[in-house]
């Protein structure tokens, strides 16, 4: 049993068909159909082992990087299928963040937002500095750094690592934006930027966060859907699915009576 | 893949709601006490009774406080969510209802120095009647909601169109007298908002079934309640 919403062609930016994931014979989730609408922040929740990560490292070809992993089924990004194409042009249009902040401990923090530019072969100083800027702005940590971007990375702070991850990820302009958990090991003040910061996001990019937070997906989440021993139970708009969920599962789960 | 630690023991939670379930039966029942000695002063012209009924106001007031203090500490301590946020929602406004049907009896109790004894007046027996009918209807309705009763809730919505069927009575009453007696007016009006008055207590207790209602199954009143007034799940 399942609850699922729907939206027209033209609001769906990540069409997921039917998608299973295994690690060698074990099966992560199974047959996950549901729309990422554009221009959302979507999160995913459930307990710890329901495949939420799994799921979210699927929309950018990142689970196949695991040994013995593959995927059945279909991925459409604004209509393509992202299992037909180049991985590393999939990962350009679709950036991730990680649950732990991991900035390129050698590299200063201009270096670490202008990296993926320059993998790209972007070589001219006047655009990777718009675009480091720019990614800096955007992800709400200019302000804090603007006098020292040439020092390591890695002397920020645990809620600056992960917005300068959060600028690195936007320094290549992605359509979509993968975040897998990227407050779990940050306190309630770098919680509350990121999560401002998401909602400011939404504007330009469409948004996929994993939590295993639920009052965080009710704060920054337009939808949520709940996945439950790698099924997906439920997808529907957050506010509905906190205060009525439809299927008794989620009830039981957002009550806290299984997690 | 883990399957979920089931929780099958009683959370933290279960008791903090239930605790504040309790908290507004008591408060019901001093909300039903204020209006029947509101409505015994009434009819006995009772000026002592009614002082006393004014007295209990201070109690009521720290119930809705108390029991809106209670709430929020839960939201913001457990942060609830699906049904156990609808019930915390639906407890702060059930404390608003009885308030309400406790400052309804004290209105009451303040129309004894206008009114005529029950004996020269014959409505009264109808108003007694709707008395008795709305606590009826308020003691189901918390039921209800206590045990999250749907079937109670719908029996309260139904019991309602007999009140709203006695308060056009007793208007009609009052109108006939008025005619009779054109220099009672002042005591006639009295009647006429005391029936208003209990009316308006079995309205508030068809609000607290419509809260048990959207409390069980997070329907609105609009999304189960007919334009005839009936309950439609």
């Amino acid at each position: 049993m399942s609850s699922v919403v729907e939206f027209p062609d033209a609001r769906v930016k990540i069409r997921i068909q039917e998608v299973s994931a295994y690690y060698r014979t074990q099966r992560a989730i199974e047959k996950i159909s549901m729309q990422i609408p554009s221009g959302t922040v979507t999160a995913i929740i459930g307990p710890s082992g329901c495949g939420k990560s799994t799921l979210i490292r699927c929309l950018n070809r990142m689970h196949e990087v695991s040994p013995g992993a593959r995927v059945e089924g279909r991925v459409l990004l604004d209509g393509e299928d992202i299992y037909a194409g180049d991985p590393v042009d999939v990962r350009r249009r679709v950036g991730m963040v990680f649950q732990k902040a991991n900035p390129f401990p050698t590299m200063t923090i201009y270096q670490n937002v202008a990296a993926g530019l320059r993998l790209n072969g972007e070589r001219h100083h006047d655009v990777l500095d718009k675009a480091v800027i720019r990614s800096l702005k955007q992800a709400a940590l200019w302000d804090e750094v603007k006098e020292k971007v040439h020092l390591p990375g890695a002397q920020l702070s645990g809620g600056q690592q992960q917005r300068l991850c959060i600028a690195r990820a936007l320094a290549v302009e992605p359509e979509v934006l993968l975040m897998d958990e990227p407050c779990s090991a940050l306190d309630p003040i770098a919680t509350a930027k990121i999560e401002t910061l998401i909602a400011s996001l939404k504007e330009q990019y469409t948004v996929v966060i994993v939590t295993h937070n639920m009052q965080q997906a009710a704060r920054v989440a337009e939808y949520t859907s709940f996945l439950y021993l790698g099924h997906l139970i439920e997808f529907g708009k957050t506010a509905e699915m906190f205060e009525t969920p439809k299927e008794p599962l989620t009830e039981q789960y957002l009550t806290g009576r299984f997690g | 893949m883990s399957e979920g630690t089931l929780i099958p023991s009683k959370r933290p939670l279960d008791e903090e709601i239930a605790s504040i379930k309790a908290h507004l039966q008591e408060m019901g029942e001093w909300s039903i006490e204020m209006l029947t000695d509101g409505m015994e002063a009434l009819a006995q012209g009772d000026a002592d009774l009614a002082r006393k009924v004014v007295a209990k106001d201070d109690r009521l007031d720290a119930f809705d406080v108390d029991i809106e203090h209670e709430v929020i500490r839960v939201l913001v301590t457990r942060q609830p969510a699906a049904r156990d946020a609808r019930t915390l929602g639906a407890c702060l406004k059930v404390g608003t209802y009885l308030d309400r049907v406790g400052r309804l009896g004290l209105d009451i109790a303040k129309y004894v120095r206008q009114s005529p004894s029950k004996d020269q007046f014959p409505p009264f027996s109808l108003l007694q009647i709707m008395q008795d009918q709305s606590i009826a209807m308020l003691r189901v309705s918390l039921d209800a909601f206590d045990r999250g009763d749907i079937e109670k809730a719908r029996a309260v919505y139904e019991a309602d169109d007999a009140v709203d069927e006695l308060n056009r009575q007793v208007i009609k009453e009052c109108i006939v007298a008025l005619e009779r007696d054109p220099l009672q007016p002042p005591q006639i009006v009295a009647y006429v908002l005391v029936s208003r008055h209990l009316e308006r207590v079995a309205d508030n207790a068809c609000k607290i079934a419509e809260k048990t209602i959207y409390m069980e199954t997070g329907h609105r009143r609009r999304e189960f309640l007919t334009p005839d007034n009936k309950v439609s799940l």
